[in-house]
């Protein structure tokens, strides 16, 4: 096995040492899979049975980290993972019971144990039960935003996969779409060809935002997936994106139904330049998320559509999570880094008449950003 | 229609009983049994919106309910609060502000002397932690005292609610059957299901879809369900289990079918899984079994035909505003099944390279047996 994981384990405990932190334990979730490589089981959320609650990751500043998992959790996970010392939950064993009698040899007393900011409320009191004397503190996105948000070689290339995966959804989703379909239609595409493409799901689940000839506006544009019909004269934002070994993307472009209007069209053109334009600047070291957010606004309000521009933020960090740390947006001031990815997702929104987004995940380099999604900026036109 | 008044009054005199001051539930199923605020489709990830870690319902014996939102995603919650009476206020956090402050001035809001704190079984530790900080001398237990005992026994109107998704259910299961013929993916009849189900009207799915085609030497997949680009051939058996979710409530549902003339031994196979389903169902009379005594009786049946150790998990398992609940159908859980319960009841048989078989049914427990909700024919379907 790789030593990624190794690398991140030192990182980690890193921040550990700086926050005060002996121990950790961590549920399902991001920080989880950044350590151990084993990805969010699906049935994880709606799982509910006898000893769920014990399942997580354990480790001090030294040593082996162990792994505790209920049953069903451990088929086939040594394939999975790096961690050796791996403990399942004994048919029969009472699950607080287990989780005491394997946390009563770790010095735990007066020390703290950092937990997954998620963790369960039922779980932490186990742990609390099973280690009495010990101190508890979140591992907050502060603690772990900043580890999180440089990405190594190997995350990098499953980015990349997913990038692909996604640009692929979108090219066969566009081979059958029509006028005719509804919003919903083209969603429930989009979630099948991305599983037909090779991702595991989506990182969330699909939007599709149709909006002009004639259309209500009032509608926000976070009401997605309606039933209303794609009619000539309409623009189709696509807003979704692929989950691939825990890592997403988070992507988009638009489509026009018949003959684009000028206005719409030219909107998009505008946005697809200083997005790329806005990759340009993008070196480590020599620019902040808020004035990557600021130049993106400034480019498209020179070119005329600073009214319709929706909003403030141009995007946001991106990785185990759909959104991390740093936001593209006002506040955030410290200078990007090389590995970080983010989002780049202008947008104009002309309410009632035309919608178009474009949105990309791109990763901070030396000299510039790479786009990791690569799909075509040309207007998608639909008869 | 849910009584949620009639919930909430009978949740405050139970928080009352055991002392309890206030109750916090995050976003999620408690929250939407008592008080009606529906859970969005499910995400893979989470938003990590601004302060989102104090977010949720805060229930107070008189005062309250107070939600907490994050201001990204807040509008949501603004309208869901409009035609629910039983809301206080909707109070969001901006990203100029601690968290922390608005925890402590909502707690503020409650009377909490000598009172303890009851906590969403599933709030986060973050949460939790800020609780404690913010309470320190106060007891917290958790909210699954409070609301799971309620959430075991089903009102008419949740039957009700839980019948229609099967309806809705059936209907897509009925399109997934007319695609079952030879070269069709596992994948591609999962999104025919999942396509029905949301335009029969289900809110989403309850799970991942799961479909199984299994046939003479061909490796199974690994367990859990996911489904595959195998192409069916004739001489598959094929399994169906999925289920959706209907302005709240869940369906969960399993048939079988089989493409080309079923062995014998197949057709035998499905009627010890079908006998075995029955068997149990019959003897679940309100008052009169536990569930694990009705797990028994169905491994009995299938166990007594030698097929024992190709029934691998429990018979079944609670389901209302979640697919899977307390109480369990399984070996070791003692307890006593009561009027309106609502269990899956879902024996099979699965023989790795060779036959699956599986029934599923959702059923409510009455003091003559347990009832399907389902009027789906539990015939083996036969592909020509």
């Amino acid at each position: 096995m790789p030593n990624f994981y190794r690398e991140r384990l030192e990182r980690v405990r890193q921040a550990m040492r700086q926050w005060g932190a002996d121990w950790m334990f961590l549920n399902y979730g991001a920080d989880f899979t950044y350590l151990t490589g084993i990805t969010t089981p699906m049935y994880y959320p709606i799982l509910k049975g006898l000893g769920d609650w014990i399942t997580g990751l354990f480790f001090g500043l030294d040593g082996d980290p162990v792994l505790f998992l209920q049953k069903s959790f451990a088929i086939n996970v040594e394939e999975q993972t790096w961690i050796q010392d791996i403990r399942v939950l004994p048919d029969g064993e009472d699950p607080d019971a287990f989780l005491a009698r394997n946390l009563a040899v770790f010095p735990t007393a007066g020390k703290t144990i950092a937990v997954s900011k998620m963790l369960w409320a039922q779980s932490l009191l186990s742990l609390q039960a099973a280690a009495p004397g010990a101190r508890f503190i979140p591992a907050t996105n502060e603690m772990m935003d900043r580890i999180r948000a440089i990405k190594d070689e190997q995350e990098i290339r499953l980015m990349q996969r997913a990038a692909e995966i996604t640009d692929a959804a979108l090219a066969a989703t566009v081979k059958v779409m029509k006028a005719g379909m509804t919003e919903r239609d083209v969603a429930i595409e989009v979630d099948y060809q991305i599983r037909r493409c090779g991702g595991d799901g989506y990182s969330f689940y699909p939007g599709i935002i149709c909006v002009g000839n004639g259309s209500d506006p009032q509608r926000h544009i976070l009401t997605r997936n309606t039933d209303m019909v794609l009619a000539p004269g309409t623009t189709v934002a696509f807003d979704f994106g692929v989950l691939y070994q825990g890592y997403c993307s988070d992507f988009g472009r638009s489509a026009f139904i018949g003959e684009p209007q000028a206005d719409a069209l030219a909107a998009y053109r505008s946005i697809t330049q200083a997005s790329q334009a806005a990759m340009n600047i993008m070196a480590e070291g020599q620019v902040t998320p808020a004035q990557i957010a600021d130049f993106v606004r400034d480019r498209v309000t020179a070119d005329g559509f600073g009214e319709w521009y929706w909003y403030l933020g141009l995007g946001h960090g991106i990785g185990l999570e759909v959104h991390e740390w740093p936001w593209l947006r006002p506040g955030f001031n410290e200078p990007v880094r090389a590995g970080m990815c983010f989002t780049l997702e202008p947008k104009v929104w002309k309410p009632g008449v035309f919608y178009v987004r474009c949105e990309d995940v791109v990763v901070v380099g030396k000299d510039r950003a790479n786009s990791l999604t690569k799909f075509c900026y040309e207007p998608i036109v639909i008869e | 229609m849910i009584d949620y008044a009639r919930r909430l009054d009978n949740a405050r005199t139970r928080m009352a009983e055991r002392n309890i001051g206030l109750m916090f539930l995050k976003p999620g199923a408690n929250l939407f049994y008592l008080a009606g605020i529906r859970r969005q489709e499910a995400d893979n990830t989470d938003a990590n919106a601004y302060g989102d870690w104090v977010v949720g319902g805060y229930i107070g014996l008189k005062d309250g309910i107070i939600l907490t939102a994050p201001r990204m995603g807040g509008a949501f919650f603004q309208a869901e609060v409009e035609d629910k009476p039983w809301f206080e206020s909707v109070r969001l956090i901006l990203e100029l502000e601690d968290p922390e402050q608005v925890m402590r001035q909502v707690i503020s809001r409650f009377d909490l002397r000598g009172k303890k704190v009851a906590l969403d079984d599933r709030a986060w530790a973050q949460t939790v932690l800020a609780f404690r900080r913010l309470l320190p001398d106060t007891e917290f237990v958790l909210a699954s005292a409070v609301i799971e005992p309620m959430r075991m026994i089903k009102e008419d109107a949740a039957i009700e609610l839980m019948r229609k998704a099967g309806q809705i259910t059936d209907g897509a299961f009925q399109r997934a059957l007319a695609m079952l013929k030879p070269g069709v993916t596992e994948l591609e009849v999962a999104r025919e299901i999942d396509y029905q189900l949301k335009l029969l009207g289900a809110d989403y799915t309850s799970f991942v879809t799961g479909i199984r085609f299994t046939g003479p030497g061909r490796a199974s997949p690994s367990a859990l369900g996911r489904v595959t680009e195998r192409r069916l051939l004739p001489g598959d058996s094929v399994t169906f289990d999925f289920g959706c979710v209907y302005q709240g409530y869940c369906s969960d549902f399993g048939r079988s079918a089989f493409v080309g003339d079923p062995p014998a031994e197949y057709l035998k196979i499905h009627e010890i899984v079908l006998r075995a389903q029955r068997e149990a169902m019959q003897a679940m009379k309100a008052g009169q079994i536990t569930a694990s005594q009705a797990d028994r009786i169905a491994r009995s049946v299938i166990e007594a035909e030698g097929y024992g150790e190709y029934f691998t998990h429990r018979l079944g398992h609670g389901i209302g505003v979640t697919v899977h609940e307390e109480p369990f159908l399984d070996a070791v859980n003692q307890t006593v099944l009561q009027a309106n319960m609502t269990f899956t009841v879902e024996p099979s048989i699965r023989i790795p390279d060779r036959f699956s078989n599986r029934v599923e049914d959702v059923v409510q427990v009455t003091p003559s047996g347990a009832v399907s909700l389902y009027t789906t024919d539990h015939r083996l379907y036969v592909i020509d």
